[in-house]
């Protein structure tokens, strides 16, 4: 029978908000933005998802501190590490185009806001995708991980849990995506695991975000969803 | 340490959570829906007050129990808080009521469709006359103090004697969800997030007080703008037709 822990007032309240309230708002967001209406773009939600995610950094800081979690032990970084990043880098990546082929036009269309639209695009991807590498690992696979575990002190259960509430949390990307994501999420907690730190999936995660959305703008192109060069200002103000 | 969890405790517990909320979603609530389409009068007085007496017998079998059994109220997070606590609940329960009176005078003065997709599911329970918003209000006001004894209270407590205090603190804001589960999905959605969050704030601030008032501002909120959605749509449903632009 695994030992069952109580946390601080603070530690129950981010369990509360990791595991059930954002989960649950993103599958409530998602069907909202199902319905037919403008779609936002990189630009518009630019600051929002930077607020967003030192949000979520400043939580699990300020939790980490309350619940004694170790959140940044001493890096080691080496083969294993590297090998770890080049194998998941591989396969999730390898299968961009596969996962873009079998998507409907309208799955295509309504995820566009959430990759480049034109070349200057890229570096707010780049900073987007920087701060989802350290803060959902902090939040997800750091803190919240953490947590579970010291209240079921079960690895497995633990994992099943946040891997839930991660995939659910980007329940915008459909129903496929979110078993996609599971599987992602799976093998980055087995990553920590093996690592014994943050570091290398912070890496793999802000790597992946970005080669990812750079294939998926490229894809987009091809198939005629994004223009291939940008309309210039004036003529769009003309129009 | 809080003592373990008793027979009673447990029907109480199995009644609220499961029996109740199975009554509400299977027969009393598709039955006002159809009592409300058909138009019989003094329906909706009539669910607001068995929904007030169904939950203030609950509360008082809880209460019951605890004088019975001479349970500590802090386990119900209803003991009296420390000063800084207090503070701290006053505080909370202020910023809580202002963000809902902020959102309700938005979907206000909006065109209502925001204020209709939140309601959606609830139509047959808001109130269309006056004496009907006044029964509304004072369920709001039974739901803002009883919920919260029995659901961020009773319901975890039982549920930690099995799993401990944190899961059951998960597991008590699904229940409440799931008691939601007559007004549809999205609203059964809506009410876990609403649970988790009236968890916080009571893990937080160590009081239910904060929980019970912002509780039942939403409630009252609801129940205020579901008036004036129906009173709008009676009152353009009565202004003559305006006559076609050239």
């Amino acid at each position: 029978m695994p030992v069952t822990q109580d946390l601080t007032p603070l530690g129950t309240a981010f369990v509360l908000l990791a595991t059930l309230i954002l989960p649950l708002g993103a599958v409530q967001a998602a069907q909202r933005t199902r319905t037919p209406g403008a779609m936002p773009n990189l630009t518009s939600m630019l600051r929002s998802l930077l607020i967003q995610q030192a949000i979520l950094v400043a939580l699990s800081l300020a939790t980490a501190r309350a619940e004694n979690v170790m959140l940044f032990p001493p890096p080691h970084f080496g083969l294993p590490q590297a090998g770890m990043a080049a194998a998941f880098l591989a396969v999730s990546l390898g299968t961009v185009p596969w996962r873009w082929a079998s998507r409907t036009p309208e799955q295509k269309r309504r995820m566009l806001w959430r990759i480049p639209n034109q070349p200057s695009d890229v570096w707010k991807l780049g900073l987007i995708a920087l701060g989802a590498g350290i803060s959902e690992e902090m939040f997800y696979r750091g803190v919240m991980f953490q947590l579970w575990q010291h209240v079921l002190g079960s690895f497995w259960g633990s994992v099943a849990i946040c891997v839930a509430a991660f995939a659910l949390a980007h329940a915008f990307a459909g129903l496929r995506a979110i078993l996609i994501i599971s599987v992602m999420a799976l093998a980055s907690h087995l990553i920590v695991r093996s690592s014994g730190d943050l570091y290398t999936m912070m890496g793999i995660h802000a790597i992946y975000d970005v080669l990812a959305g750079i294939m998926f703008w490229q894809l987009a192109r091809r198939d005629g969803l994004i223009p291939a060069r940008p309309i210039p200002a004036t003529e769009e103000g003309a129009s | 340490m809080n003592p373990a969890p008793g027979p009673s405790d447990i029907a109480l517990f199995v009644a609220l959570t499961l029996i109740s909320a199975l009554l509400d979603w299977r027969w009393l609530y598709p039955a006002l829906e159809r009592a409300s389409a058909a138009g019989t009068p003094g329906v909706r007085v009539r669910f607001y007050s068995l929904g007030i007496a169904w939950e203030w017998v609950f509360t008082a079998a809880v209460i019951a129990l605890w004088l019975a059994h001479g349970r500590p109220w802090s386990a119900l997070w209803l003991a009296p808080p420390t000063t800084l606590r207090a503070v701290a609940s006053l505080v909370v329960a202020a910023g809580g009521v202002t963000m809902i009176w902020m959102q309700h005078r938005g979907l206000v003065a909006g065109d209502m469709s925001r204020a209709r997709r939140h309601l959606t599911g609830a139509e047959a329970m808001l109130p269309r006359t006056s004496s009907e918003r006044v029964g509304f209000a004072a369920l709001s006001v039974t739901a803002g103090i009883c919920e919260e004894i029995l659901f961020r209270g009773f319901v975890p407590w039982v549920l930690a004697a099995w799993v401990g205090p944190v899961p059951a603190c998960v597991l008590g804001s699904l229940l409440f969800g799931f008691a939601h589960y007559y007004l549809g999905q999205d609203a059964a959605i809506r009410a876990a997030i609403a649970g988790a969050l009236f968890t916080c704030v009571v893990v937080l601030t160590g009081s239910l007080l904060p929980a019970i008032v912002i509780h039942a501002a939403a409630d009252l909120s609801a129940g205020e703008i579901g008036f004036r959605m129906f009173t709008r749509d009676i009152g353009q449903e009565s202004q003559p037709a305006a006559p076609a632009e050239a």
